[in-house]
């Protein structure tokens, strides 16, 4: 073949791939606000389209556009609106509420909504048994007197019950003609996986796995109609792909795992806007009180003082976290109640400390490796000597079967279910949390939480709770460093942008509008 | 023919049992309760003995994997932790795609290659040599960034990524190929789109591999340049560029065979990184989520799909190599 | 040949002339290429002599302090380190690396290809099947699986890497030794009475070097891209070590705003990789006697 040939072809295919690239029509832009398609990206797929087995954060986007439960938050609130609940009434003894449902609301398929539909939906995620069915434990049984009322006795009382429903993980109404089509073997599960019908203000038209997914505008919805037509959530695994999609016009909004460190220049861009919302976050490291030498409660303070965390917290998060000032995120409990301080020690390891490990899993916003990082770098300067180590979540859950072989340190983010202390301090460091990754345990802590749970009087309760926090401050088993902020970056041109703390990740997509 | 086929055969059965125990073995080393990740923080004792018993996990390492073997003989791979549908769904979901990223890549790798080695064969073609070796020696996830910030954010020339534009409701049959997928239902705007995102990341995976076919041919066609009958030819009154074409190929199409079937298992494992980069929906991708998940499950599958397609690809070539050079066959 | 002695047969002095004509031949990019390669051991050697600074310290400077301020060649990187001293030291674990998974592949399947080559019959077909078993091997799976046992470590990282290496050398030197051993002066030789061993040593490896160096010498520069591609995904020294692939990968989330940080360590891997191709193909042109 000759050389000149060789050039030709090559020049014909580079051609022809440049015409196909360039003939691409962009779609229509929205005309005065209403309309348009809202282009959103996930890191990676949802696993789970089914909302009694959803359990991650990723997700929240669909799961709850798509359907409600009965109650939900106000924007920027812990303050709780109704949803599919008009009102509610809770017994003095804790035991019973009572749910005014809403009427003539249907769902995406046309069904009815009534009374039936929420104890078929509640009973569903009680026999399907997964991640959120802890939510429903307490129930003694359920009631529907009429179509538009709904009464829940508890075995006993559950002081963060209606937070439960308030959840962004929280029961939610699925209709029933779907789940009696589709049940099978498995309650639906495997047709929910992939499908959804709720009565949300969007419906979920594709769920390509994999690939992306697409909600559409639901015409029938009870309440305000959303503005947008769709909403376009395509999975893309790097976050700097993300990135150049949202600066290239691609992309609306990037919703979470921003490289921290590029919000800045993101900020001095004209056509994106970086918002900050207050969220339940809470970056904390987990001591192995287990195991030596951090069996230590000295060794363990010395630490804690030696990390020097306030300016750890303002050079890794700049504005967007503050060091936590209590055991429990920020506006989950007066922070009065079980505050936090780690004021900076000159310390000096003991010398035959030995060495130190730090397990941690990594964030795609670079957050969590850098602060890792800087850790080891100023426990290695106070004499210390740390080796980290980075892990998959599936492994952190892991080490409370061999706590002598269990890292020393464990760093990790987590969010409370829902606005209750409860909801935080159980799984955390409750002797047997699920979250309590390096098995801590406290047996006067654990009182207080238990009976904190069943008190009816709020300021009774509140005060149990921080107790229980105050013990957990003072033995430093858990170091809180950060209470980050929920940081998204839009195009300018979105307005409509509400967030609700405890939603994390997650817009409001039906109070978007574009353009 | 029948022999080979046997041969054949039983060192893919042999390997794959091989790759499964490793991965067993790792699941061992690896220790992780993927069933704590998915049952959540506030599930009651009951419910995760419940989950762990269903997905045999609380049985032994041995038993674990002749349950294993006894499943993967019917075809059935297990359930995936974190899809929750069968693994073999999940990879004749995923695999398509994953196939036309690295035939596309492997067509390139080819004729970037052989053009290489063939140009060079006789010195020359300097700056294309430098300029696949330059692109060669880049690490591969900062090529894919330099490719997406030039050619997609600054030019506009290619998509950012995907397989396709969702405004076009490609076909979804039958093979899962978009390019012939398209070609089939008369779909040209179809194929142009497709082959326009397949650009950059087939790229990206090609350039390593042309380079190594290059220098082989090269390698290759001087050996056989210096030959016997290469020196008749050229007594003959044969042009250069005739002598090179007509008789200097195809014998010296053996070793760059050999390497082409090498090369798939380069490409094979560079897919993890591009796919992530470019959002490909493939295997790659699948397997990056199953690693963070510590899905073991899918994490066999995946190991046995790839090391299936690798060992085809090499006796496909070893065919070929029979086919190209006659003086094989009397072995 | 009984040659000793200052006089030089018409043999050699061809052979001399052919070897400089080589040298000529060989292109000033591959010559540029060795004395980069050159230059890139000294630095690997030198690195803690000529490195400003400690590649772990937090300095004075601050985090992301830009480059050619404070004293800092490239700036200082998100923990407040000097990235240049930070590539040095990277260049001369990516190196020294390299040339150590070379060196033990080279040994270890010049062993195996030896004894195959040498010993013929059942013993060199099973060798082979063994060593088609680990060519066979998706490599990333096997490293991850070593690493994973062993832990995260730059050495177990290299023995993993090690074990996926080996082969190609089997292959190429049992080759080369199957081809050498009908060469007429081995035949001579082993009817002449010399035992196997000697044979070996003295007459069929020697004529498989020239191979075995090619294929050395081009395959350090995928190697050092396969080993920073493994430091990217986190299987290498772990931090604060200084090591160029997860210096890359550690920077990516600083990219748009401090370049400097993820490109500094992926250029000099990029120089690497690039001159030691370049190299490769130069001295594969020298030895290679068309």
């Amino acid at each position: 073949m000759s050389r000149r040939l060789l050039l030709t072809v090559s020049f014909l295919a580079v051609a022809i791939l440049v015409g196909s690239a360039c003939s691409s029509t962009p779609p229509s832009p929205p005309q005065g606000g209403e309309g348009g398609t809202l282009r959103l990206a996930y890191l990676a797929d949802m696993a789970q389209a089914d909302p009694d087995v959803f359990y991650d954060i990723e997700g929240n986007t669909v799961i709850l556009s798509v359907y409600e439960g009965l109650l939900k938050y106000k924007p920027d609130s812990t303050e709780f609106a109704p949803s599919l609940a008009e009102s509610w009434e809770v017994s003095p003894d804790g035991l019973t509420y009572t749910f005014k449902l809403r009427s003539g609301v249907k769902f995406q398929d046309g069904t009815p909504f009534d009374a039936q539909a929420v104890k078929t939906s509640f009973q569903r995620r009680l026999d399907v048994g997964a991640a959120p069915a802890y939510m429903l434990q307490p129930v003694a049984s359920m009631q529907t007197p009429d179509a538009t009322t709904f009464v829940i006795r508890l075995k006993h009382p559950v002081a963060p019950f209606l937070h439960y429903m308030a959840s962004s993980w929280g029961p939610k109404v699925i209709s029933p003609k779907a789940l009696a089509d589709h049940a099978g073997k498995d309650h639906a599960q495997t047709w929910l996986n992939e499908h959804a019908v709720g009565t949300g203000p969007f419906q979920l038209t594709t769920f390509e796995r994999g690939q992306r997914y697409e909600l559409t505008k639901f015409a029938d919805y009870w309440g305000s109609k959303a503005h947008l037509d769709k909403v376009e959530i395509r999975i893309i695994p790097d976050i700097g792909t993300q990135r150049l999609q949202l600066q290239s016009g691609d992309l609306d909004a990037i919703l979470h795992s921003f490289p921290q460190a590029e919000l800045e220049s993101a900020k001095s861009n004209p056509e994106l806007q970086v918002r900050d919302f207050s969220s339940f976050l809470n970056n904390i490291v987990y001591l192995n009180t287990n195991k030596k030498p951090l069996s230590d409660p000295a060794l363990r303070k010395a630490l804690a003082g030696a990390i020097n965390r306030d300016t750890l917290v303002t050079e890794v998060y700049g504005p967007y976290a503050k060091p936590s000032s209590s055991a429990y995120p920020s506006g989950l409990l007066d922070p009065t109640l079980a505050p936090v301080s780690y004021p900076p020690s000159e310390t000096t390891a003991p010398a035959n400390t030995g060495k130190l490990t730090f397990a941690y899993t990594a964030d795609d916003s670079g957050v969590h490796r850098r602060m890792a990082e800087l850790i080891q770098q100023r426990l290695d300067a106070a004499g210390f000597s740390v080796t980290i180590n980075e892990v998959q979540l599936p492994q952190v859950f892991d080490y409370v079967k061999d706590l002598q072989a269990a890292p020393d340190l464990v760093m990790q983010t987590n969010t409370p279910d829902g606005a209750h202390p409860d909801m935080w301090a159980r799984i955390e460091w409750y002797s047997t949390g699920g979250l309590n990754y390096l098995g801590y345990k406290n047996s006067q802590a654990d009182k207080a939480l238990d009976q904190a749970l069943e008190t009816t009087d709020k300021a009774t309760a509140d005060r149990l709770y921080g107790e229980a926090g105050k013990i957990v401050a003072q033995d430093t088993a858990i170091i809180f460093i950060a209470d980050p902020r929920d940081v998204m970056v839009l195009r300018k041109n979105l307005t409509g942008v509400e967030h609700v703390p405890n939603y994390p990740w997650a817009l409001n997509l039906a109070a978007l509008q574009k353009g | 023919m029948a022999r080979f086929t046997l041969t054949r055969l039983a060192s893919l059965v042999g390997i794959l049992l091989g790759l499964s125990v490793i991965v067993f073995l790792l699941q061992a080393v690896v220790p992780a309760d993927p069933v704590r990740a998915m049952v959540g923080a506030s599930a009651t004792p009951q419910i995760v003995e419940a989950k762990r018993h269903e997905l045999s996990l609380d049985r032994p390492l041995p038993a674990q994997y002749a349950q294993f073997l006894s499943r993967a003989v019917r075809g059935d791979l297990q359930m995936s932790l974190h899809t929750r549908r069968p693994v073999r769904t999940d990879i004749a979901a995923f695999l398509p795609a994953t196939l036309e990223l690295a035939a596309t890549a492997l067509a390139m790798a080819v004729v970037l290659g052989g053009a290489l080695g063939l140009l060079t064969a006789r010195g020359g073609a300097t700056s294309l040599r430098v300029g696949l070796v330059a692109g060669a020696s880049v690490p591969a996830f900062l090529l894919a960034l330099l490719l997406l910030i030039v050619f997609y954010a600054q030019l506009h020339w290619f998509p950012g990524s995907g397989r396709i534009s969702a405004e076009l409701e490609a076909p979804t049959g039958p093979t899962g190929l978009l390019t012939v997928d398209g070609l089939l239902a008369g779909r040209l705007d179809v194929v142009r789109d497709a082959l326009a995102h397949l650009a950059l990341p087939a790229l990206c995976l090609a350039l390593g591999p042309a380079v190594a076919l290059g220098r082989t041919l090269r390698s290759s066609l001087q050996t056989v340049l210096g030959s016997d009958h290469i020196r008749t030819a050229r007594a003959k009154g044969l042009t250069e560029r005739g002598v090179l074409l007509r008789h200097g190929v195809r014998p010296a199409l053996n070793a760059p065979l050999t390497m082409t079937g090498l090369q798939v298992g380069m490409l094979l494992a560079g897919v993890v990184v591009i796919e992530s980069i470019f959002a490909w929906p493939g295997l790659g991708l699948y397997t990056a989520r199953a690693i963070t998940s510590v899905d073991f499950p899918a994490i066999v599958g995946v190991t046995l799909v790839m090391g299936a397609v690798y060992v085809i690809v090499n006796a496909l070539v070893d065919l070929a190599q029979v086919a190209a050079d006659p003086r094989l066959r009397a072995r | 040949m009984a040659a000793s002695g200052p006089v030089l047969t018409p043999l050699e002095l061809t052979r001399r002339r052919r070897a400089w004509a080589g040298w000529v031949r060989v292109g000033r990019l591959e010559r540029g290429g060795l004395v980069v390669l050159a230059l890139t051991t000294a630095v690997a050697l030198l690195a803690p002599l000529l490195a400003p600074y400690p590649p772990t310290t937090a300095l004075p400077a601050g985090s992301f302090a830009a480059p050619e301020t404070h004293g800092l060649l490239l700036g200082s990187d998100e923990l407040a380190r000097d990235l240049f001293s930070r590539v040095l030291y990277g260049i001369r674990a990516s190196w020294l690396s390299a040339l150590v998974v070379i060196a033990s592949g080279v040994l270890i399947g010049g062993l195996i290809g030896t004894v195959a080559g040498v010993a013929g019959g059942w013993l060199d077909t099973a060798l082979m099947r063994f060593t088609d078993l680990f060519l066979a091997l998706p490599a990333a799976v096997l490293v991850i699986a070593v690493v994973a046992a062993l832990g995260p470590s730059l050495p177990h990282t290299l023995v993993a890497v090690a074990i996926v290496w080996w082969p190609w050398y089997a292959r190429i030197v049992r080759g080369e030794v199957r081809a050498q051993a009908v060469r007429s002066h081995v035949d001579a030789a082993r009817l002449a009475g010399v035992g196997r061993t000697r044979l070996a040593l003295r007459h069929l490896l020697p004529g498989a070097f020239p191979a075995v160096l090619v294929t050395a010498s081009l395959d350090v520069g995928s190697l050092v891209l396969i080993l920073a591609g493994l430091s990217f995904i986190g299987l290498g020294s772990p931090p604060p070590a200084p090591e160029l692939g997860a210096m890359a990968a550690r920077g990516m989330p600083y990219l748009f705003g401090h370049p400097w940080i993820p490109l500094a360590p992926a250029i000099a891997v990029f120089l690497l990789a690039f001159a030691a191709n370049l190299a490769g193909d130069g001295l594969r042109d020298l030895l290679e006697d068309h």
